[in-house]
């Protein structure tokens, strides 16, 4: 091979590099990565884990609106806010779900820290809702009677 | 894509609440067909992003738990009348849908 074709191959080779660089640096502005380690778990405190490792959470702060009775588990409304500042991420998890870990939602510039979704429970359990808010951890959890389990 | 998403955005005062359901089974991968009694393969919107003509503003990560159809609102700041709420989504076997709504 002469030196004028291996530079080129060099050069192009370097260009990949870059170019895969620069696609997943845009993907990461986007979208925080997405959480398969608590996604993977069936267990609700492996999935806990999962998703926020071994930091420590506080209770308050985070306003959980879920009904008591849930007639159809396949459909629970559930509505989270907090009057934190600065808040990153909401997420929302059932503990007795075969997957425990549900949501999360990331709040950028000019959103209000509220979230309003729909969520199935396979049975009656504990919503656990999670905000992270400048850096801390807070959370709220609300017991749902399933009378008819969501097919999850 | 118009008939993967409805998407609504009003403005009351200074904040915007949009509200929008996708069109989208959602299947966890553990529920069986009943006819055939073999697993339904997993198919679940995987990412969601809303935007503000062209600034992101909210997004999400979704598991299997999110009901089918998902429903979602959300609420924003310094939204007008006229401006473009565009929603777009992704799931695990690489498909995609967005809709689109002006806000009134």
């Amino acid at each position: 091979m002469n030196i004028s074709k291996r530079k080129f191959i060099q050069g192009s080779l370097y260009s990949g590099v870059i170019a895969v660089l620069g696609k997943a640096t845009l993907l990461q502005s986007a979208f925080a990565e997405w959480p398969t380690a608590a996604f993977d778990e069936t267990e609700y405190e492996p999935a806990l884990k999962g998703l926020i490792g071994d930091s420590e959470m506080q209770e308050g702060n985070v306003t959980l609106d879920a009904p008591e009775i849930a007639e159809n588990g396949a459909t629970v409304p559930i509505k989270v806010s907090t009057d934190l500042d600065n808040v990153e991420w909401i997420s929302i998890l059932g503990d007795k779900n075969p997957r425990p870990w549900i949501s999360r939602f990331y709040f950028h510039g000019k959103s209000k820290p509220f979230v309003s979704t729909r969520i199935k429970l396979r049975e009656s359990s504990n919503v656990v809702a999670i905000v992270k808010a400048d850096g801390k951890l807070y959370t709220s959890k609300s017991a749902v009677k399933v009378t008819a389990g969501g097919c999850v | 894509m118009a008939d993967k998403m409805k998407v609504r955005a009003k403005l009351s005062g200074t904040t915007t609440t949009v509200k929008a359901i996708m069109y989208h089974p959602m299947e966890s991968g553990s529920r069986k067909d009943k006819e055939t009694g073999e697993l339904i393969p997993a198919h679940f919107i995987k990412e969601v992003k809303a935007e503000l003509n062209g600034e992101m503003i909210i997004s999400a990560d979704w598991g299997t738990g999110v009901s089918k159809n998902p429903y979602w609102s959300f609420e924003f700041e310094g939204g007008k009348a006229g401006d473009t709420i565009k929603i777009t989504w992704t799931d695990n076997l690489g498909e995609s849908g967005e809709g689109e709504a002006v806000i009134k």
